[in-house]
């Protein structure tokens, strides 16, 4: 059973990383705890519901749409909500969570508050020595994996990608160099909401549409952040690994309400010996 | 300047505060009030919405058929339908308005929270309450007027009852059950038909309600190898879908009822075989008002009925019923009323109220029960099992239940 | 502040008299507002103290879960449950506060989300002694409250009580220092004070009124679940904080009243209620900064002589021009 429950875990830990980076981002650049993340996940899901199932659009192209016109909404809602409180985390946090309500209620009213589901479009099984995986859920772990891998290294090496880093860092200094903060707002914005919708998306064959999907993976993703550090992209990543693994094991061995305690006891330890997180710097 | 302004302010509040101290308005005799404590918003919103709506359809056919006439005098309902969010303190604040404020004497809603929190002062105030719990402890001797508005640990014996008399190579069973009390229901009512049936129940797993990843509850199963595994509704599709892409070939089946959808949800594939009871409405083998009332709702809502549409709409032609028989609104008799007579039911034939054996008191409507298989991607109509049949079920697996 | 007093004298009488002439419905919603409040009222305080805390109602569910197994299982006097309720909340509160309050604003909010979330599936887990997800039913009234009445007057009494303690606590030297360092413990440490044992002082209090107020539910509804007592209902009471206001020690009362009566009001929208509830409150947040407490100040300078008339609208178009 083991190679199987690790293969599980590894799954819904990339999946959960897409997801917990747009969060980690969000909070290390636009110091903003965005209660709404799960929202943008939900949309990235219908979105694909609309474009593929609805309109009859090719897949790839329904998921790619969908992504980038949750990046668009997300830009919006920095621009003209967000940036205007910027520095009050507490107003923040409740526009935040005031945005998630419409954008659930919202979908409600579009989509009807019943469950929906996309249909499978990569078929079939994969067989590895000692596990097996839906085809459908290798594809998504292969492309979250590599889009993961593209924005680190945009992050990491491009100007803009550095440019990020430096105005989380420093905003003063940043501003010093030349580097427009509204730009950089704006990219994060994005890049942290597509890869939330690119999550639901790529889930939406796998699971069931509802418009309060996004709140399950909003707790795991606070716990992701917690653990690997906020603002940090490696972090994020071994956090959400670790999380998806250890989820999956301790539900095996126990029950998943425990497995459920045990993440967010990991939580609080972290918080008790290295708050700032594995990655984090403080 | 401030303090001016202080004095204004709290004669404001007095101001606001005068409508709360109104007394509610006495009540026209014509008018019989019906409460609807129901998650109109939320997650499971799409349950109480259906709920909301066949009873909105059956009261406006029992009210433009004239009504109904108790003990000499015509009646019309009128519904007041809240919202109450599925959480156990919002449907307290929902009971206290609708019992309170708007006098209402019967009140239907979803489930055991709600349920057990309006029973706090319905009970003490005579109101009649029905819902459809998924634990014993709501409708006990102790809560009278408490009723269960469908069959839910009675349908498991007739799905066992079918499976042994048409798929007699099953001889191991798992159950895969919500990790509540509800779910603990179900397993012991499972293991007891296991017992009466001659199968053997291999174990029990639970899960979380909010659970979208089964890997490791299939591996369990794996591990295990039944030959059936029943499972609940909830979270069924993806539990149906991860099961067999990870390789489980045994039979599965439903522990109460079937969905429809999960051939959408989880793939027709996946689903092929399922079998268990179902909410009849889009067959020949419909009854015809049921296939009427799915039409309507097609018509209006454009959505089909799931399951709770059709019993709301049952319960509120019963309970109309119910209150013919008696010859007075005095819900102390209804309910008496209700225990002991039998009633005529849209879902053809009559139903009754009965389960004195698990609840100690009658308070479940026994209703027929269709049995359903998934084939190739639709659920196939199998066998109808007749109300009084159900209970005959019932009485068998009693013997060996332990709660 | 001395309006302060006049305000809590007011506020006390308008609400002692109203009582008996309630109805039962809006007295049960009353009660709701004055448990809550007690709650929204200790968020504020850590708030002042430059803390944030979403673990409020989990500390209310730990003293009603406390105080109604002590009842049920124990068969201890209810007054008595509803103290130990209280000190169950307090003692954890304490323990979290002494080991984890030296952490920045941020770490801490982490850990009350942590501890809320945890609490939650503790309640549902261990089913066996807190009846799960089913709940904890047959809790007895409290002896010699008999009516409703009662319970309004019981549950005013500790609001006003709480409101009045907090507001002392606020206002000492030590809180007001804290507040005005803007929670910033680095200049605290220049200035000599030391905010750590005031901080881990006032959030025990602040659990054991949580806890409090948790208990008498429990004996007042007699009937509790884990699903009131999530974290959700903890960052509704931190929204009913920022609604009302920060700088007034009644912004937690007036935002839970406002929230709970447009919640009262929203039952019969069914689907459109999230949406309505959200707009209401980026509204709210974006036209009264300062909270709804703000409002008679806002009034008193717009009455003023020489004031534009609508000069507050054209405010308001700025700010949403602003880039």
């Amino acid at each position: 059973m083991l190679p199987q429950l690790l293969l599980s875990g590894l799954s819904s830990g990339l999946i959960l990383c897409l997801f917990a980076l747009g969060l980690s981002l969000a909070f290390g650049v636009l110091h903003i705890v965005n209660f709404a993340h799960g929202a943008f996940y939900m949309l990235g899901a219908y979105g694909v519901w609309f474009g593929f199932v609805r309109f009859g659009l090719p897949y790839g192209v329904a998921v790619l749409l969908s992504v980038i016109l949750v990046g668009l909404v997300g830009i919006l809602c920095e621009r003209y909500l967000f940036r205007n409180f910027r520095g009050n985390l507490r107003m923040g946090m409740v526009l935040a969570i005031a945005l998630m309500m419409i954008m659930e209620s919202g979908m409600v009213l579009l989509a009807g508050a019943e469950d929906q589901s996309i249909p499978s479009v990569f078929t079939g099984i994969v067989d590895l020595p000692g596990a097996r995986l839906s085809t459908e859920s290798m594809v998504a772990m292969a492309v979250g994996a590599a889009l993961l891998a593209t924005v680190a290294v945009f992050v990491q090496r491009s100007k803009q990608g550095r440019a990020l880093r430096g105005f989380s860092q420093d905003e003063e200094g940043a501003a010093l160099q030349g580097i427009d903060g509204g730009r950089v707002c704006t990219l994060t914005m994005f890049l942290g909401c597509g890869l939330a919708a690119l999550a639901g998306a790529l889930m939406g064959p796998i699971l069931i549409l509802s418009p309060y999907m996004g709140g399950q993976p909003l707790m795991l993703g606070f716990a992701v952040i917690v653990l690997g550090g906020m603002g940090s992209i490696l972090g994020t990543f071994v956090g959400a690994i670790i999380i998806g693994m250890v989820q999956t094991l301790t539900a095996y061995v126990l029950d998943p309400q425990l497995a459920y305690i045990i993440v967010f006891g990991i939580l609080i330890l972290v918080l008790l010996i290295k708050p700032a997180g594995l990655f984090g710097h403080a | 300047m401030k303090r001016i302004l202080l004095v204004l302010v709290s004669i404001l509040m007095l101001a606001l505060l005068l409508p709360a101290c109104a007394a509610p308005p006495p009540s026209e005799a014509k008018v019989l009030k019906l409460g609807l404590s129901m998650p109109l918003s939320g997650p499971v919103s799409f349950i109480g919405l259906e709920c909301q709506r066949a009873s909105e359809i059956a009261i406006e056919e029992i009210n433009n058929g004239g009504g109904f006439v108790v003990g000499g005098e015509r009646y019309k309902w009128e519904l007041i339908a809240l919202d109450d969010k599925f959480n156990s303190a919002d449907a307290l604040a929902v009971a206290h308005r609708l019992i309170d404020a708007e006098g209402v004497k019967y009140i239907i809603t979803l489930a055991d929270a709600s349920h057990l929190s309006i029973q706090t002062i319905s009970e003490p105030a005579g109101v009649i309450t029905i819902s459809y719990p998924g634990t014993k402890d709501v409708t006990t001797p102790d809560t009278p007027l408490s009723f269960r508005g469908t069959a839910t640990f009675e349908v498991t014996p007739v799905n066992y009852d079918w499976f042994t008399r048409n798929l007699p190579e099953i001889k191991t069973v798992m159950n895969v059950i919500t990790d509540d009390k509800a779910g603990e229901g179900v397993q012991a009512v499972s293991t007891a038909c296991a017992k009466a049936f001659g199968i053997e129940t291999l174990d029990s797993i639970t899960y979380s309600r909010a659970t979208t990843d089964f890997a490791p509850v299939v591996a369990k199963i794996l591990d295990a190898d039944p030959d059936l595994i029943l499972f609940p509704g909830t979270g069924a599709p993806l539990l149906i879908k991860q099961a067999r892409e990870l390789g489980y070939t045994g039979h599965m089946g439903g522990a109460n009822y079937i969905n429809p959808a999960w051939a959408q949800q989880a793939g027709a594939e996946a689903v092929e075989g399922i079998f268990g009871a179902y909410s009849d409405s889009f067959t020949e083998n419909a009854p015809p008002q049921i296939q009427e009332l799915e039409a309507k709702f097609k018509e209006r809502y454009d959505v089909g009925l799931i399951i709770g549409g059709m019993n709301t709409y049952n319960v509120i032609y019963v309970l109309t019923e119910a209150l013919k028989k008696a010859g007075t609104v005095d819900t102390g008799e209804v309910a008496d009323v209700m225990r002991t007579q039998k009633f005529d039911s849209p879902f053809g034939g009559q139903v009754e109220f009965g389960g004195k054996g698990i609840y100690g008191i009658d308070c479940a409507m026994m209703v027929p029960i269709w049995i359903g298989q998934f084939k190739a991607g639709q659920v196939e109509f199998q066998e109808l099992i007749p109300a009084n049949e159900m209970t005959t079920a019932m009485e068998k697996i009693m013997p060996y239940y332990e709660s | 502040m001395h309006n302060t007093t006049w305000i809590l004298a007011v506020v006390s009488i308008v609400l002692l008299c109203t009582g008996p002439f309630l109805a039962p419905y809006p007295n049960h919603i009353f009660i709701m507002i004055f448990l809550v409040s007690v709650c929204a009222s200790g968020v504020w305080l850590m708030l002042r103290l430059g803390r944030l805390t979403v673990g409020q109602a989990a500390f209310m569910g730990l003293g009603a879960y406390g105080g109604a197994l002590m009842a049920t299982r124990l068969g201890v006097n209810p007054w008595l449950s509803i103290l130990v309720g209280g000190l169950v909340a307090a003692i954890l509160g304490m323990l979290i506060g002494a080991i984890l309050l030296r952490l920045a604003g941020i770490y801490f909010a982490l850990v009350t989300f942590g501890v809320a979330e945890i609490t939650r599936v503790v309640l549902t887990r261990f089913g066996n002694i807190t009846g799960g997800t089913a709940g904890l039913w047959g809790i007895p009234p409290l002896p010699s409250i008999g009516s409703k009445l009662g319970y309004y007057y019981l549950s005013l009494a500790l609001m006003l009580g709480v409101i009045w303690l907090f507001y002392h606590l606020n206002r000492s030297r030590l809180g007001l220092a804290l507040y005005s360092l803007g929670s910033d413990d680095t200049l605290a440490d220049h200035m000599g004070v030391d905010p750590f044992k005031y901080r881990v002082l006032s959030f025990t209090l602040v659990c054991f009124f949580a806890g409090l107020s948790g208990a008498v539910f429990a004996f007042y509804a007699r009937y509790i679940t884990p699903d009131q007592f999530t974290l959700w209902e903890a960052i509704y009471m931190l929204i009913y904080v920022i609604i009302g206001g920060i700088p007034s020690v009644f912004g937690p009362f007036l935002g839970t009243a406002v929230m709970f009566g447009l919640t009262e009001g929203l039952r019969v929208s069914a689907e459109l209620t999230p949406l309505i509830y959200g707009i209401t409150l980026i509204a709210i947040v974006i036209f009264f900064q300062g909270g709804l407490i703000t409002i008679p100040q806002m009034l008193s300078r717009r009455l003023r002589p020489g004031t534009r008339p609508f000069g507050f609208l054209t405010q308001l178009w700025q700010t949403l021009r602003k880039e």
